[in-house]
């Protein structure tokens, strides 16, 4: 059974700054608080959790005109995942970002959209706080 | 050298499933030998039906509407407030063995403490309390966790793979290969979450409970202040006790439990007068959360089927009240016995065939608000046997446990120190208690308020998918036991329901927003 979860945060910074760290696939890890490493090979990504399990990704859009990120993650027990990033203008100098999850089973939705709100948090804390 | 204190806990079980509570499916000497010598209360119930926000409830003294686990799924923040952690900074060593669970147990990314622990082999963390200082995650200097089998970052799991990696497959899978709790039958009767497992009695984890308890006690100084949690898994479903055990229990000789109705016609008129989302489980069309096994259909229970689920349920229960017996006899060989404040509850009840109804969900009825609750106060602290009728919460249980390390509640705390008698509840003005439910899961939202006063228990309903907010349910609790008969919108009693409804509304803390976030399904 398919599941979407989607979370978005607005950061009060430019989305050219934003999409600069969230449109670079290598640099997940940095905002990415449930993942320690994150490295890219062609279009696979493969990120490390914090419990040392690697997780392999196939990119699938990193458009940065449209300034979206899409990617599917390859794990057993998930049957399909699609993860899309969108980075919008708010035209004020600052940005919503939306990060929706869409999976089955529904469960790893629910999961995995619990991790990206998590990121949203970090993104927003990270381009606030350190600048 | 103070109290010490044994918390122990079950998962998911009756009122009536102990024998000083009038319990006759099951022996449970050990646990009617406490409340013989202690307090008993007659009236307990939970600040929510469900596991995680209960247990938050116990370990914070605050209802859910504070702590924010509104529902399973929602981790108790590492800084929340605990009564451990008062406890350890006055000198106690803490654990706990057994369920946790104030953290989600599908934590692939691990994100959470209590999972982290266990598949690293370790029993403490560092962590940052809730005044900001730094000590044992929540409080504990040990944390050692079990769950309903050997799935998941669990302590017990660990050990089983280690020790006898042949049991791990012996064991009933409760989550299917979609991840939902599994509807898949089994036993003798092809009951849903049942199954006959072959592991053998001191593999099972409410030995591997108590033998954890005793290695902690017995590790322990002969002057040491302690404060043991020791929280068994069972009798929460899969009902899988060991094999060897079934012979207590034998279902083809049990009568069926007092709130199951017999008559379908019957039992569907009681349930259709009822809040429109009973009937929709029921017949199959709406599961509003985790709570049950999604594909299964209330209605298709056979009485077979609820007679082998019942005995699974009792020879589970007994097994706990033996192995409490195991930890009293470590605790009295140590010389403690006079010193030892023992509290036993449950997180929860379980409907267990009430209105042709298993597991739990949004429905505050006995079944799962009425809950064993016994204190037996250290012999040292002179209080007299009791029974106490008057409603008390889970909420209370932590300022119990800050007096009876002598330490005053904090002002975090929501409850009040449970009362000794009748008495004390009156001196004190203990006269209600209140239950919460709130679930949004997939789009389906389903949100009640729950007050119990004056052998009267009421809910109201807030706007939701099955509810427009305006439905309600009253039972009189002396009249009606089994809540068969729902007065909410009886004309004779619109008075006494509005003043439930206020004093509801005047006590009910206000919800902290916004809500945490729901990471997991448990």
């Amino acid at each position: 059974m398919l599941g979407t979860v989607r979370y978005q945060i607005n950061v009060n910074r430019p989305a050219a700054e934003v999409w600069d760290l969230v449109g670079a696939p290598e640099r997940m890890s940095e905002w990415f608080p449930d993942f320690v490493s994150s490295t890219v090979e062609g279009n696979i990504r493969t990120v490390r959790t914090a419990n040392g399990i690697p997780i392999p990704e196939e990119i699938l859009v990193c458009d940065s005109i449209l300034r979206r990120f899409q990617y599917r993650l390859d794990l057993p027990i998930v049957t399909h995942h699609r993860g899309t990033i969108d980075v919008l203008d708010l035209g004020d100098a600052t940005t919503l970002i939306v990060y929706a999850t869409e999976a089955d089973p529904r469960i790893m939705a629910l999961v995995i959209g619990a991790a990206t709100a998590r990121a949203l948090r970090e993104i927003k804390r990270q381009l606030e706080e350190e600048n | 050298m103070g109290r010490k204190i044994l918390f122990i806990t079950t998962d998911q079980q009756r009122y009536d499933t102990l024998g000083c509570n009038g319990g006759v499916y099951s022996r449970t000497p050990v646990v009617d030998a406490l409340a013989a010598q202690g307090v008993r209360y007659e009236r307990a119930h939970p600040q929510s039906v469900v596991c995680m926000p209960s247990r938050s409830t116990m370990i914070t003294g605050q209802y859910p509407s504070t702590h924010g686990v509104w529902m399973n799924g929602v981790p108790l923040p590492s800084d929340a407030p605990s009564i451990v952690e008062e406890l350890k900074r006055s000198g106690y060593s803490t654990a706990l063995i057994g369920k946790a669970h104030f953290e989600p147990y599908l934590d692939p990314f691990g994100a959470y403490p209590e999972g982290r622990m266990a598949m690293a082999g370790e029993f403490s963390v560092e962590d940052r309390w809730h005044d900001g200082t730094m000590g044992p995650h929540r409080g504990f200097d040990h944390m050692q966790t079990a769950s309903h089998g050997a799935m998941g970052p669990i302590h017990y799991a660990q050990w089983l793979l280690a020790n006898h990696p042949e049991a791990m497959a012996m064991y009933y899978p409760a989550i299917d290969s979609a991840l939902e709790v599994s509807a898949a039958t089994g036993g003798d009767t092809n009951a849903v979450q049942t199954h006959n497992n072959p592991i053998p009695r001191d593999w099972y984890h409410t030995d591997w409970v108590a033998d954890q308890t005793i290695d902690w006690l017995s590790a322990r100084g002969s002057d040491e202040d302690w404060f043991c949690w020791m929280s068994f898994p069972d009798p929460h479903h899969p009902w899988d006790p060991p094999q060897s055990e079934l012979g207590r229990v034998d279902w083809h000789d049990i009568d069926l439990p007092e709130g199951y109705i017999e008559d379908a016609a019957r039992r569907e008129a009681v349930l259709s007068a009822k809040p429109r989302h009973w009937m929709d489980w029921y017949e199959g069309r709406l599961v509003s959360n985790f709570e049950a096994p999604f594909d299964w259909v209330p209605a298709t229970l056979q009485a077979d089927q609820l007679r082998e689920v019942t005995a699974k349920n009792a020879v589970e229960v007994e097994l706990i009240d033996e192995a409490i017996g195991r930890v009293m006899a470590t605790i009295e060989a140590n010389g403690w016995g006079d010193d030892v404040d023992v509290i036993f509850t449950t997180d929860h009840g379980e409907l267990g065939g009430d209105f042709g109804l298993m597991f739990k969900g949004p429905y505050h009825v006995d079944g799962l608000m009425r809950l064993p609750l016994i204190w037996r106060p250290a012999p040292s602290a002179g209080i007299d046997p009791a029974v106490v009728s008057r409603p008390v919460g889970l909420v209370d249980l932590a300022p119990t446990m800050a007096g009876i390390a002598g330490l005053a509640p904090t002002e975090w705390m929501e409850g009040k120190a449970l009362p000794v008698n009748d008495a004390d509840a009156d001196a004190r003005g203990i006269e209600r208690v209140l239950t919460e439910w709130d679930s949004e899961l997939f789009g389906v939202g389903v949100h009640l308020r729950t007050i119990c006063r004056d052998g009267f228990v009421c809910t109201v309903y807030a706007k939701g998918t099955s509810h427009n907010g305006t439905e309600g349910e009253l039972y009189d609790l002396v009249a009606d036991p089994l809540q068969q008969v729902n007065l909410f919108d009886d004309p004779a009693r619109v008075s006494l329901r509005d003043d439930l409804i206020d004093d509801l509304r005047r006590s009910q803390p206000e919800q902290t927003m916004p809500l945490f976030e729901v990471v997991a399904p448990v």
